[in-house]
């Protein structure tokens, strides 16, 4: 996405596709593989996961595969930045704390 | 009884339904990210289980193309010059045109008005209404039901454009 995102809401949802990357943050996740670990649905998921990207929380790339071998198309994987990853544990430790700033 | 075939029929046609939302809620989308969303849309769509919920998970993707447009047009929109339409004209994402809007409004006001006199032009009703008059009630409350809904729906969108503008104002 090209457009940067000022901030970034830091809701439920957005939460909840935050853990579903800080489980294995190496990970690179589909959205549909965020969909099932997080639970929303897919009018929740996709604009959070672009907010995220365009915030340089994410970076997502194709997946590498031939779609006409592979016999399905290619999915969108997404992982999380070292910016990102940092800015997500500290989310969530400001949320254990209870203090958020 | 039926073939295999004909019982797929309907999946089938669930699933096309699928993949025609997706590619519309595409065009929806920012012209840039209208490639890459319906291509990863359609390989996520293929992941779901059941017709069901493929169905669902394209209706979803029909809404986050309304977000996405919406959030993705807001810098570029503040970005522009204020006062100046072309943008926001060709970037519009609302769900009718200003004209399908003022014709809905129109519409509904006359027939909340209609209705309200209808319904206060029998000031006796009757013990035993014929179903006839049951059903043009039905359809009566139903049709105002709409038009409330559909005004409530632009009154929002108005207020969201208002609150919008205003913020960039700033």
């Amino acid at each position: 996405m090209g457009k940067p995102v000022r901030d970034i809401r830091m809701s439920f949802q957005t939460l909840r596709v935050l853990e579903a990357f800080l489980d294995n943050p190496a990970n690179q996740l589909s959205g549909a593989d965020v969909q099932r670990r997080s639970g929303l649905a897919s009018g929740t998921l996709y604009p959070i996961l672009l907010r995220l990207e365009s915030a340089g929380w994410f970076v997502s790339r194709w997946e590498a595969i031939d779609p006409v071998v592979a016999g399905r198309p290619r999915r969108r994987l997404y992982r999380l930045t070292p910016s990102g990853l940092s800015r997500a544990s500290e989310t969530f430790a400001i949320f254990a704390r209870g203090t958020p700033t | 009884m039926k073939s295999r075939n004909e019982s797929a029929w309907w999946p089938r046609r669930r699933d096309n339904l699928a993949r025609a939302l997706i590619q519309e809620a595409a065009c929806n989308a920012p012209s840039p990210l209208s490639g890459r969303l319906e291509e990863e849309w359609l390989a996520d769509l293929r992941e779901q289980r059941g017709t069901a919920s493929r169905l669902r998970f394209a209706i979803g993707c029909y809404w986050a193309s309304r977000v996405i447009a919406h959030e993705y047009l807001a810098p570029s929109l503040a970005a522009a010059e204020r006062g100046t339409a072309t943008g926001f004209a060709r970037y519009d994402s609302s769900f009718f045109s200003s004209r399908m809007r003022a014709i809905l409004l129109t519409v509904g006001g006359h027939v909340a008005v209609f209705s309200a006199l209808a319904s206060r032009w029998q000031r006796t009703p009757k013990l035993h209404p014929s179903p006839m008059e049951i059903q043009f009630v039905q359809v009566q409350t139903a049709l105002v039901w709409v038009f409330v809904l559909v005004g409530a729906y632009v009154i929002a969108e108005v207020v969201l454009r208002v609150r919008s503008s205003a913020r960039r104002g700033q």
